[in-house]
């Protein structure tokens, strides 16, 4: 889904003068303007598009005729498939940014094997379809000129190497840079947070150090960059490294083996199994078109949706568990299951131009129906949230709501208020049910067995749609 | 590879590439000594561009350059990279069939 303006522009691809993307009736089209007519075309006829069209590597699209949204530009219309939800790459764990950048050295690799290049190597032109990365931008490759330089190079080391270097060797939670540099990590800043042992990595030293270091020297230099030439060998040789670099990045939680990551619960197997039983036959009663789940660690619930082929996106603040999530979904082929990295009690804001270049986590929704399994008592006892706001957040980001509440005499809230003083005293089953009314109708509640847990079924009211 | 003469079970010695022997830490001190020199000598560009100063964000700097310039530096080298890859690859693949072919014969004979 993507918001468009009054003109009906979708804000996202205002930058570049080859097309750009608008919304009509509801769907998206993206006009090729004239300036960009003999690349099109190139993509076309050479057999490029559909090569990568058919190793899932770039979006397919129609060609329609309709209206123009500005004539006077327009050379085609055409109709990419729509992705069912965007997502951006300060939403992606360590695995999908690394997956986003194969994908894009793969479409560059493909183009020069047709004497095409990528002119755009934003890590917003990858949007994850069927669970698998996938290049959406179609207006961005160009003819390939032997002796002329990687016009992109600059943007793949800003929205790829960068990011995943400084996430594999400093900290997972700088992939969060996204979200105040829309145009990829400065290099320079990316070179002074780095450790001092990547000066040491070939790779490393050149695309991220070396090349921060040449950008500053010739920032304010008047330089003839025609005379700069890279042979076709040389060209190859850079898309190579870039992707040895890339493929050697590795992350994996300090200390934590993958499978003993999730022990955290204090269900009994009785207690989970029952809990999985009801969540099915809640969801079986309301058969939605798409669920989030919130705070759905790593995926164990959420797996229970998209089994059923419903398109699921299975949210959670843990980078670890998206990691996690992501590996399982990779291993096992899971179309309709994606993880992503939120934080809800800061989700996802509208960036770049105007704010709306990138839309917000809430202009992403509603979706169908939201499962919030064990997520409250963090809200309102870790954050502070009140339950009045977090119901009326739910009611703005679904039609119906499968949520769990865990009363204070549960263990896990007691771990919660063993480091904080108890100051929730509105904290109460009763307190929570009244709230949750004011938007929603509660149609079913199950108590879960051996705990004190209670897991409901809501719809929204019609005062409140 | 330099030949090993073991003296006793504590102490192992290697002929010298001019036929001296010499203790086993001596090609090792050197060893880890060039790997020094090649790491200073790969970090020197780095030392010499970097100042580790943070661009200011001045509107009117342009980082394209900069990177136009280093890019058509590093695809040299990348570039070598890429040929000496694409060779060690066929000679593999030549030493490879060359050896399976050799076992098919070896198998065929018995």
């Amino acid at each position: 889904m993507e918001i468009s303006t009054s003109s009906g522009d979708v804000p996202s691809s205002f930058r570049d003068p080859s097309g750009f993307l608008f919304k009509r009736d509801g769907l998206i089209y993206r006009q090729v303007n004239g300036f960009y007519k003999e690349n099109y075309d190139r993509l076309m006829t050479s057999g490029l598009y559909r090569v990568l069209v058919d190793a899932e590597l770039l979006i397919p699209h129609d060609e329609v005729a309709i209206e123009p949204a500005q004539p006077d530009k327009a050379y085609k219309i055409i109709k990419p498939e729509l992705i069912e939800f965007i997502s951006y790459p300060y939403e992606w764990c360590f695995s999908q940014l690394k997956d986003a950048a194969l994908t894009t050295i793969k479409v560059q690799k493909k183009a020069l094997d047709f004497g095409m290049s990528l002119k755009d190597c934003s890590a917003y032109n990858i949007q994850f379809r069927k669970a698998k990365p996938v290049f959406i931008d179609t207006l961005s490759f160009e003819k390939y000129r032997e002796g002329q330089p990687w016009v992109a190079y600059r943007q793949f080391c800003q929205h790829f190497l960068a990011p995943l270097a400084l996430m594999a060797y400093r900290d997972i939670r700088l992939n969060q840079l996204f979200r105040v540099y829309i145009d990829g990590v400065p290099l320079d800043l990316a070179s002074s947070l780095l450790p001092f042992r990547t000066r040491l990595v070939f790779s490393l030293l050149s695309h991220i150090h070396l090349h921060a270091g040449s950008q500053k020297r010739y920032a304010d230099k008047s330089v003839d960059t025609s005379r700069y030439k890279v042979s076709r060998l040389s060209f190859l040789g850079l898309v190579d490294n870039l992707e040895s670099s890339i493929k050697r990045l590795k992350w994996q939680p300090r200390g934590t083996e993958w499978a003993d990551y999730y022990k955290e619960t204090n269900y009994s197997e009785a207690a989970l199994q029952h809990k999985k039983q009801a969540v099915t036959e809640f969801l079986g009663r309301l058969s939605p078109k798409n669920v989030w789940d919130l705070g759905g660690n790593v995926g164990v619930f959420s797996r229970i949706a998209s089994g059923k082929g419903i398109p699921t996106i299975s949210f959670d603040i843990d980078p670890a568990a998206i990691e996690i999530n992501y590996h399982e979904c990779v291993a096992k082929g899971e179309p309709q299951l994606l993880p992503l990295l939120i934080d809800l009690t800061n989700p996802s804001p509208g960036i770049g131009w105007a704010c709306d270049e990138r839309m917000a986590f809430l202009e992403r929704g509603p979706s169908d129906t939201v499962l919030a399994l064990a997520l409250v008592h963090h809200l309102a006892i870790s954050n502070n949230v009140p339950l009045g706001r977090i119901a009326d957040f739910l009611s703005r980001i679904c039609n119906s709501l499968i949520i769990e509440f865990v009363p204070k005499s549960d263990s896990q809230v007691q771990r919660l208020l063993a480091t904080r003083e108890d100051v929730f005293s509105d904290y109460t089953q009763d307190a929570f049910e009244q709230e949750l009314k004011k938007y929603f109708i509660i149609q079913d509640c199950v108590r879960i067995r051996e705990s004190e847990r209670t897991l409901y079924l809501m719809r929204k009211s019609q005062t409140a749609q | 590879m330099l030949p090993i003469i073991r003296m006793s079970n504590h102490t192992t010695w290697v002929m010298g590439l001019k036929g001296k022997v010499v203790h086993m830490f001596e090609p090792i001190y050197i060893a880890v000594k060039n790997l020094m020199r090649l790491i200073t000598v790969s970090a020197a560009p780095a030392v010499i561009i970097l100042n580790f100063h943070q661009t200011t964000g001045d509107p009117y700097l342009d980082a394209g350059t900069g990177s136009i310039i280093i890019q058509a530096l590093i695809g040299v080298l990348a570039g070598a990279l890429l040929l000496l890859k694409i060779y060690w690859n066929k000679a593999k693949d030549f030493f490879k069939v060359l050896s399976s072919g050799r076992k098919r014969r070896g198998d065929l004979h018995e």
